[in-house]
């Protein structure tokens, strides 16, 4: 497992320029201290002149070591402009890696773009020819399928489940997770090549244009697609409090904000901290998906919410979490951050975007989050393993622009084990959030040190629980 | 053999010079363990793997210029600081 972070903008896929950037500070600290050493030597040489060890009547000793000062003052001049030089390369060489990589990045979106819609357009075509043939050998499927007896039908399910499973490998590759971000940015383009629309208006309309057209109207046009039939169909939400804690800490860092995101059944924790004299603040931390079932139930943090949020619509774990919010006090005016892990970052994301809160952070964990149009000015920081398919799934970061702190868990050899996404576990992100406080990166830094409230003394933190369900 | 004449008009001259000595001894002996704390906290990472060809190239031979400059540096401080002391202890037995 790698401990190697590549932290950047959208653009980076390819280099990990990082450990330029990080390779380049060394250098240039380097040649500070043996600029520095360099001067006290020349400090100190000038203390036993030439004329001393004359009148002093020097052993050769004495002479030697003004030779070999000499020497060393020759060897550190070289070694601080090497250092210099290296450094500066360095810096140059992450600053163009990351411009090919921002460069590659759109050339890759436009041409999937372009694939989406031709693939749509000869969808079309072939779909009103194949119709009747599809009709028929589907329907026949359908019904061989449908009156089949339970054991035989669980047995080509479990079959069927088996083949995943096996080919789960497949699920956890890193190229495999690239396809599914390009197609998922696709997806609108499929849509409207489908419709025939001109490519051109398609182009304009879509994310390589004006960003009108995009993943968010895909999504919503499925939803309306299959919502008559039940499926992704959103209903109301109630949330209801289910704890409360006082005397806790306020969240200091990357780790323990993803430590303090729900796992056990609640979906919402909102800390609220108090400090004397001032405004209370707010810390919202949004819990993941919890039901991947198409046909919404009682639970709130379900795909009809992942798709729904997707859309941009008003899905049931946003309205939950923004009524979670009220509850908890939080108005326009209080600063908010919002952590959010898997769905709970899409949430966050679309929270931090509404304009309807003073949102002082945003740090999302593994969520498909890329298409929200989050303020530039909002400290975000965005973290995903190259191997998780669920971020992917929200597409490119094409109308914002988080810290994207990409890391590589399995170099290509994900774990064996029942787990279908291990890449997505929160365990593992909690563990590369770790890695976030550890690494000494300034991009990183300065977002910590936006999204941290400064600390007062008598400063109390009151966390509060809260559980949606849908009905 | 180290030690050079000594004459009685050079004796001041020569406690002066000892004083010096001492001196940069003691500033030599700081400043190599300030070197020694640098080369350990900053040398020049290895980037292997990390990015293309061309540029690793051009990379590796610099660092490894620059670490040999550094070991070289290292060398001279320390040939520096013996030669030093052998000064001192040779003015000691001289008087």
């Amino acid at each position: 497992m790698s401990d190697d972070l590549a932290i950047g903008g959208p653009g980076a896929v390819s280099v990990v320029t990082t450990k330029l950037e990080d390779a380049s500070r060394h250098l240039a600290r380097l040649s500070g201290d043996l600029g520095a050493l360099r001067w006290q030597l020349a400090c100190l040489d000038r203390d036993v002149t030439a004329a001393a060890l004359r009148t002093g009547e020097a052993p050769f000793s004495a002479f030697a070591a003004e030779r070999a000062i000499d020497d060393t003052e020759a060897s550190l001049a070289r070694c601080v402009e090497t250092s210099e030089h290296l450094s500066r390369s360095l810096a140059e060489a992450a600053g163009r890696y990351t411009f090919a990589d921002t460069v590659t990045a759109r050339m890759a979106q436009c041409l999937a773009a372009l694939f989406g819609y031709d693939l749509g357009f000869l969808f079309s075509v072939f779909a009103v020819l194949a119709l009747p043939g599809v009709s028929v050998v589907g329907g026949a499927l359908a019904l061989r399928l449908a009156t089949m007896p339970e054991d035989r039908r669980r047995s080509f399910f479990d079959g069927l489940s088996g083949w995943v499973t096996a080919h789960r490998a497949l699920l956890s590759d890193p190229h495999v997770v690239e396809l599914v971000r390009l197609t998922a940015v696709s997806t609108d383009d499929f849509g409207e090549g489908a419709l025939h629309v001109p490519f051109g208006l398609s182009h304009l309309l879509g994310d390589e244009g004006l960003g009108i057209l995009g993943l968010d109207t895909a999504a919503a046009t499925v939803a309306g697609l299959a919502s008559p039939f039940g499926v992704l169909k959103e209903t109301p939400v109630t949330v209801r409090q289910v704890g409360v804690t006082r005397g806790g800490t306020v969240a200091a860092d990357f780790e323990d904000r993803a430590r303090r995101i729900p796992t056990d059944g609640d979906q919402v924790r909102i800390d609220r901290i108090s400090t004397p004299g001032e405004a209370d603040r707010f810390e919202v931390f949004l819990a993941g998906t919890s039901d991947f079932s198409l046909t919404p139930g009682r639970e709130a943090w379900d795909m009809t919410s992942n798709v729904s949020a997707i859309a941009g619509t008003d899905a049931g774990s946003y309205r939950a979490a923004q009524h979670a919010m009220a509850l908890a006090g939080v108005t326009s005016a209080s600063a908010v951050v919002f952590t959010g892990y898997s769905q709970g970052g899409l949430i966050a994301a679309r929270l931090a975007a509404s304009g309807n809160y003073h949102t002082a952070g945003l740090y999302t964990l593994g969520g498909p989050a890329g298409q929200v149009p989050v303020p530039g000015g909002v400290p975000y920081v965005a973290v995903e393993h190259s191997e998780d398919l669920v971020p992917a799934t929200g597409g490119t970061f094409a109308s914002s622009d988080p810290v994207l702190v990409r890391r590589s868990l399995f170099g290509g050899h994900p774990p064996a084990g029942p787990v279908l996404f291990p890449a997505h576990e929160l365990s593992r992100y909690r563990q590369t959030a770790r890695l976030l406080d550890a690494s000494d990166n300034p991009r990183l830094t300065e977002a910590l040190r936006a999204i941290n409230p400064p600390t007062v003394v008598g400063t109390t933190v009151t966390s509060t629980f809260y559980r949606a369900r849908r009905g | 053999m180290d030690q050079v004449g000594v004459s009685g008009a050079g004796r001041d001259a020569r406690a002066g010079l000892r004083d010096a000595l001492v001196r940069q001894e003691e500033g030599l002996a700081a400043l190599a363990c300030r070197f020694e704390q640098a080369r350990a906290t900053s040398s020049p990472p290895r980037l292997r793997g990390d990015w293309h060809g061309v540029a690793e190239r051009f990379y590796a031979e610099a660092a490894e210029g620059l670490r040999r400059d550094l070991q070289l540096a290292a060398e001279h401080l320390e040939a520096a600081l013996f030669d030093t002391r052998r000064a001192l202890a040779t003015l000691a037995q001289g008087g």
